[in-house]
């Protein structure tokens, strides 16, 4: 029973300690700034699918585009709309989560032989699903995951944004009377 | 005398021990799957019919689970044919969708260690109190497939972009470990 509290304690502390190894790369910002302008063209992440993997670069890009946006004060997001975009943002990477873990066991799975069909077959698998090229599926994956969590993030500031601005203007008001 | 009558069943002793011993490394009669378990008290042929009936979701309970604050999706669809497979979310609504992460469980009656591609991995060989396993690492997930017989296994995965994804898969197997035949 102690080993057991000692290991469900050790999770929760390995849990919230950030990675020491090198984080999925967001996307680089580029030099536009308004964040509906970087958002055009994006899936949305409802719609984001498996075979839609050609749009990560686009859902990253947008991300990084988003925080910087928000980190300089760029939009305001009222705080009700905003939890509901957190949670959807959010639902959305837990089932990311869940697909990744199907492709780590495909990935060890996918034991290909020695055979001529499978040396024909195994450099499609390495580029096309585990992490072998710059096609494959894995980068492309960890990149809608850092697009979407950078989206969470500047809608969370514009929240806090919204607040602020909301504060000032009442103490505003108050001071007139 | 006295000695020799003290003496005597203390020898007899031996030899059964022995002879129970030489019995035991005994590979005669039906062929039995080596088991590459350390667990001393488990045969092969005992500790597959035990997988077998094992329902991965009973092996993270509902107490740890929540303490964990894991979110038991359920019985999940195993990606490889004949194992049976269990699914856990630390949520982004619970715990913020930069600590979040997924825990699965498959369970895989049939396919040992060989059976499984290393390309594309880092490897690692692991010990646990009962069982050795071998860490399958790649980028944001990573698992720990734990040797039950030379033909069974038990896969923990771990997905998680924020924090180490090995850390996590080994503190599950941990928990689990002693759970298994």
């Amino acid at each position: 029973m102690g080993d057991n509290q000692d290991i469900l304690g050790k999770i929760n502390a390995d849990a919230s300690t950030p990675s020491s190894t090198p984080q999925p790369a967001p996307a680089a910002a580029p030099a536009e700034s308004g964040w509906a302008r970087a958002f055009d063209g994006a899936a949305p992440p409802s719609t984001l699918a498996p075979g839609q993997v050609q749009n990560a670069q686009q859902v990253a890009t947008a991300g990084s585009q988003m925080l910087n946006a928000a980190k300089s004060g760029q939009f305001t997001v009222e705080p009700g709309y905003a939890q509901q975009l957190i949670k959807t943002l959010g639902d959305e990477v837990d089932r990311l989560r869940g697909l990744r873990s199907d492709i780590q066991l495909i990935q060890q799975t996918a034991k290909l032989g020695e055979t001529p069909a499978a040396q024909k077959v195994a450099p499609f698998y390495t580029e096309q699903v585990a992490d072998g090229g710059p096609h494959s599926f894995v980068p492309k994956h960890e990149m809608v995951i850092a697009g979407l969590v950078n989206m969470a993030d500047a809608i969370q500031i514009a929240m806090n944004n919204y607040r602020a601005t909301d504060d000032g203007s009442a103490s505003h008001i108050a001071s007139a009377d | 005398m006295t000695n020799r009558i003290m003496h005597a069943p203390r020898l007899t002793a031996t030899l059964a021990l022995a002879a129970l011993l030489l019995a035991g490394c005994s590979t005669g009669g039906v062929p039995q799957p080596a088991s590459s378990s350390p667990h001393p008290s488990t045969t092969a042929t005992t500790a597959t019919s035990a997988l077998a009936a094992l329902d991965p979701c009973t092996l993270i309970t509902n107490q740890e689970a929540t303490t964990v604050h894991l979110t038991l999706n359920g019985p999940h669809k195993a990606v490889i044919g004949t194992g049976r497979a269990c699914r856990w979310t630390a949520t982004s609504a619970d715990v913020g969708i930069r600590n979040g992460y997924v825990i699965d469980i498959e369970i895989q009656p049939a396919r040992g260690l060989n059976d499984y591609n290393t390309a594309g991995f880092q490897l690692q060989s692991m010990t646990y109190k009962n069982h050795k396993a071998e860490q399958f690492a790649s980028q944001g997930a990573c698992d720990e497939t734990i040797i039950i017989t030379g033909s069974s296994t038990v896969i923990v995965t771990a997905v998680a972009e924020f924090t180490n994804p090995c850390t996590l898969a080994n503190d599950f197997a941990t928990l689990i470990d002693p759970k298994l035949p």
